[in-house]
């Protein structure tokens, strides 16, 4: 995050000076520690998880396109091979995978060497299950043998690390409960709206209503106590940052209307004005396409057209502000079936595609290890095949990029191969 | 202690409260209670029972249960009918007039308006119908057959809980499950009505036996999976212009015929919309589905803990009754066994009525109550997109504090418009800072809020304002008394019932 700095000016009220004006300054208990912006003191980037909740079609997001299997077994949401003439075809990656037409605008990306996608990854072929519920739940536990924990990957990660110096929030989820990722995570909360996160009510001693909440609290045997105090400091060390008006950087431009442009979006201004967060879980579902997917336009499209847009106005607007301590990871719970099912959609799979994106990463290529789409090649007759289990992508991100070697601890009772995706 | 708002009561309850013979007083109840701090499980069995089974314990539930008795309540609550809770209802339906529209009527208008009068009267209900446990039970058999309004339209999702929810909630689990089933809400929300013979959509299939009957891990194979794919297909809705458009049908055109195998079960060729049927009526009668129901039921009741012995009774009884709901009901809700359950995490949707509830808030529409209030905590109810409705698991919710606690602050200082709180009756006489802290937790904790944050709130109330700090006790103003009622539905203990 060192490189931010220069743009903390821009996005960060005064506290101590307009902030009184404001009326945010007169929020601030007086047993708070003050803020410390800029001193993160970590080399550590900060890990963004995009997880694509509902099982998502990993051949329409990186397509096979020279598999002819593929085009047999999906005769009506194929993505057209490159080869076409149409505009509505692939982009081609490496001769072998491209880009659907939503994600085509991630191709210059790809060729600068900040993206990179992983194929045929996915869960322990011993503990597979399609079932939404138990793939998520294992995934975001990072331990497929036994889903009773209660901790997620990102919680324990936090867990073995030491927090940078004053900080209040180490890790925030985007949706209105909590992340199973972030399970166990010292100073996790959810955080959907960072942008709104304030009291509301109108009262003449509401500060003083604060401090009283914030003692009752601190005071108790809550079993969520630390969750209510975590949620109290962070009203105070987001209430200094400027989320609306925003003008990204670089001239990206972020999706409107659009909840994962949101997310990515007051994720930068957040990074760019210095909180020093270490995690940022966001969820973005809707995924789980049985019926009507469509191909080149219909729904999938319109859905991963958001997110292509998304991501690019993210890398734009961080890099051009030279926030390069960063690594985003994209993920789902397990890939769809490789044939189509009567409804122009396709059911429960395996193996599916991850990517990775950001300054680090060993960009330009499609990792994998590829089992081919034969009838013959398939798991069970009807899934792509894993041949690369997601925690070595994970593991690897953690052990490179978040400067944690407890890998044991991240991902028990597994031993990570390291795929070479991102430099030290 | 000072007077309250009196809800209106149904003629039936008058009756049946006139003719309890308890003779305890109420006194009684309620020093039993204030004892308690919530992570100790003192409450006493019947003040657990209120907590368990409304989405609040106003202290006009505690002179129900003292004139009744523990087993008299419980009765009260699983025998009355909407004959016996006409004053809710017949507000609800000249209120909601959509709730109580035929299909055929409500299927054509606008999709707005539906959900919005449908979550109204779902909330109306909550706060102010007699048949509190029926209401719970609702809620929690609607999650368990979860639908999204986004994706299945308002008006089928208004029917479902109508025809498929509501007149099953304390019935039988076959026959619930049997309506979920008929339902053209269901059919579409699990892509039920676009599978086609030759290849059938596997949804519907999966979470009818993962998440409705069996449970993962209840012994059923993707083949199962596939098999009743095959079974279902023809299960769907009525097509476009047909006077059951978007209402369960069942098309034969679309079904795939073909002997099946089902669980051990051979399905022979030929049985059309049959199909279906003999895979509702395995699954219903299936053990798993017995283990995994009882299961389900024992944590809403019982929270987090390790209920094994529990469940297994309740399972006995669901096989015993043919999935008799109100039988299974009776084994949990029996004094020694709720002593052994801990305290629960009120989701955003109970913590929000409960609060309107305790108030006595005069509240018809709720519209701001929902957007983005309850939405922004969560829990906009009808909403969940995956199948498998909003976690009752308090880690889900618990991070999540701070658009609870945004609730109690805005009704208290007036921030909603549709919310008109009238807190002068709730503490009578009281003026003094103890005095009007023994009311607020006589309001909102039927006596027993936790002494600690008793003490902590009569000295709120004992200030004037941060820079009056130890100045002489004196009388709170009603801002003052306004910013203590929000605080202590904010406090740790009113998380928790």
């Amino acid at each position: 995050m060192s490189g931010c700095y220069e743009y903390n000016a821009l996005t960060r009220r005064e506290v101590l000076g307009r902030g009184v004006a404001l009326g945010t300054a007169s929020l601030l208990p007086a047993w708070m520690p003050r803020l410390a912006f800029g001193q993160a003191g970590t080399n550590r980037d900060t890990l963004i998880m995009l997880y694509l909740g509902g099982g998502i079609d990993g051949l329409t997001i990186c397509v096979p396109h020279a598999e002819s299997a593929y085009y047999d077994h999906r005769p009506t949401i194929a993505v057209p091979d490159p080869s076409r003439s149409s505009s509505l075809r692939a982009t081609d990656l490496d001769g072998f995978f491209g880009l659907p037409p939503s994600l085509a605008l991630l191709k210059e990306t790809y060729d600068d060497g900040d993206l990179l996608f992983v194929h045929a990854t996915g869960a322990d072929r011993t503990h597979w299950t399609r079932s939404h519920f138990n793939a998520g739940m294992w995934m975001e536990t990072g331990k497929t043998n036994d889903p009773s924990t209660g901790t997620g990957w990102i919680g324990r990660h936090l867990a073995t690390t030491t927090a940078a110096p004053n900080s209040s929030i180490r890790a925030i989820g985007s949706i209105r409960g909590t992340i199973q990722a972030l399970r166990g995570g010292p100073k996790s909360i959810p955080l959907p709206r960072p942008d709104r996160h304030r009291f509301l009510g109108q009262y003449p001693d509401k500060s003083e209503m604060v401090e009283w909440l914030a003692t009752a609290y601190r005071d108790s045997q809550d079993p969520f106590r630390e969750a209510a105090l975590n949620s109290i400091d962070s009203v105070s060390v987001l209430s200094s940052i400027v989320f609306e008006p925003y003008v990204p950087s670089g001239g990206a431009v972020y999706p409107q209307n659009s909840e994962i442009g949101r997310s990515l979006q007051t994720t930068a201004a957040m990074l760019k004005a210095g909180v020093p967060l270490e995690a940022v879980a966001i969820h973005f579902d809707g995924w789980d396409t049985h019926d009507r997917q469509g191909s080149t336009d219909g729904y999938m499209h319109r859905r991963l057209t958001e997110v292509g847009q998304a991501l690019l106005a993210f890398y734009q607007d961080m890099m051009s502000s030279n926030c390069t301590s960063w690594t985003l990871v994209g993920m789902s719970e397990f890939g769809r079936n490789v044939k189509e099912n009567g409804s122009d959609g396709c059911d429960h799979g395996t193996g599916n595609a991850m990517f990775l994106m950001g300054n680090k990463v060993n960009g330009g290529q499609v990792i994998r290890d590829w089992p081919g789409l034969r009838s013959d090649q398939l798991f069970e007759g009807q899934d792509l095949r894993v041949t690369i289990d997601y925690r070595d992508i994970l593991a690897e991100v953690v052990s490179k990029r978040l400067k944690n070697q407890n890998l044991g601890t991240v991902f028990p009772g597994y031993t990570p191969t390291f795929r070479n995706a991102l430099a030290a | 202690m000072g007077t309250t708002v009196a809800a209106p009561k149904s003629s039936s309850r008058r009756e049946l409260l006139a003719a309890a013979t308890s003779a305890a007083t109420l006194f009684s109840l309620v020093s039993r209670a204030e004892a308690e701090d919530t992570s100790a499980q003192s409450v006493t069995p019947e003040v657990r029972l209120l907590r368990r089974c409304t989405y609040a314990v106003k202290p006009s539930d505690l002179q129900d249960i003292q004139q009744l008795g523990f087993h008299g309540w419980l009765e009260w609550q699983l025998g009355m009918t909407d004959a016996d809770n006409q004053v809710c209802e017949s507000e609800v339906a000249r209120l909601y007039p959509r709730v109580y529209m035929p299909f055929a009527d409500l299927r054509i208008l606008d999709d707005s308006r539906t959900s919005d009068e449908h979550f109204d009267a779902t909330m109306y209900r909550s706060i102010h119908s007699e048949r509190q446990l029926y209401e719970r039970m609702v809620e929690f058999w609607f999650d368990h057959f979860n639908l999204d309004w986004y994706k299945c339209s308002a008006a089928p999702t208004l029917q479902f809980v109508n025809e498929s929810i509501r007149p099953h909630a304390l019935g039988t689990f076959p026959e619930l499950l049997s309506a979920t089933a008929h339902s053209g809400a269901m059919m579409a929300f699990l892509d039920n009505e676009g599978s086609r013979a030759g290849n059938p959509n596997e949804n519907y299939a999966r979470e009818l036996m993962e998440l409705h009957t069996m449970g993962v891990g209840g012994g059923y194979t993707e083949f199962d999976v596939k098999e009743v794919a095959r079974c279902l297909t023809g299960w769907a809705t009525g097509h476009k212009n047909q006077p059951n458009w978007r209402e369960f049908a069942y098309h034969d055109m679309y079904h795939e015929d073909g002997v099946k195998h089902v669980l051990g079960h051979t399905i022979p060729a030929g049985g059309g919309q049959q199909d279906g049927e003999q895979v509702l009526q395995i699954l219903a009668t299936h053990p798993s589905t017995a283990r995994y129901i009882a299961k389900k039921l024992v944590a809403w009741f019982m929270g987090a803990g390790n209920f094994a012995t529990l469940e297994n009774a309740v399972a006995q009884t669901y096989t015993a009754t043919n999935g008799d709901i109100k039988s299974m009901l009776r084994v949990i809700l029996r004094p020694g066994t709720l002593a052994l359950s801990k305290p629960k995490f009120k989701r955003p949707f109970h913590l929000f009525a409960g609060i309107l509830r305790l108030l006595g808030a005069q509240v018809t529409v709720f519209g701001t109550v929902r957007f983005p209030r309850l939405a922004e905590a969560g829990h906009e109810q009808f909403a969940w997109p995956l199948p498998d409705g909003y976690p009752d698991n308090p880690e889900h919710w618990s991070g999540h504090m701070l658009p609870r606690w945004n609730f109690a602050f805005d009704v208290m200082s007036r921030q909603i418009r549709e919310v008109v709180v009238n807190w002068k009756p709730l503490i009578g006489s009281a003026e003094w800072p103890h005095e009007v802290a023994d009311q607020i937790n006589h309001v909102l904790y039927g006596g027993t809020m936790p002494q600690a944050e008793h003490d902590r709130l009569r000295a709120f109330l004992s200030r004037t304002g941060p820079n009056h700090r130890g100045a002489p006790v004196r009388k709170p103003s009603d801002a003052r008394i306004e910013e203590a009622f929000a605080l202590a539905m904010c406090a740790p203990s009113f998380q928790w019932y």
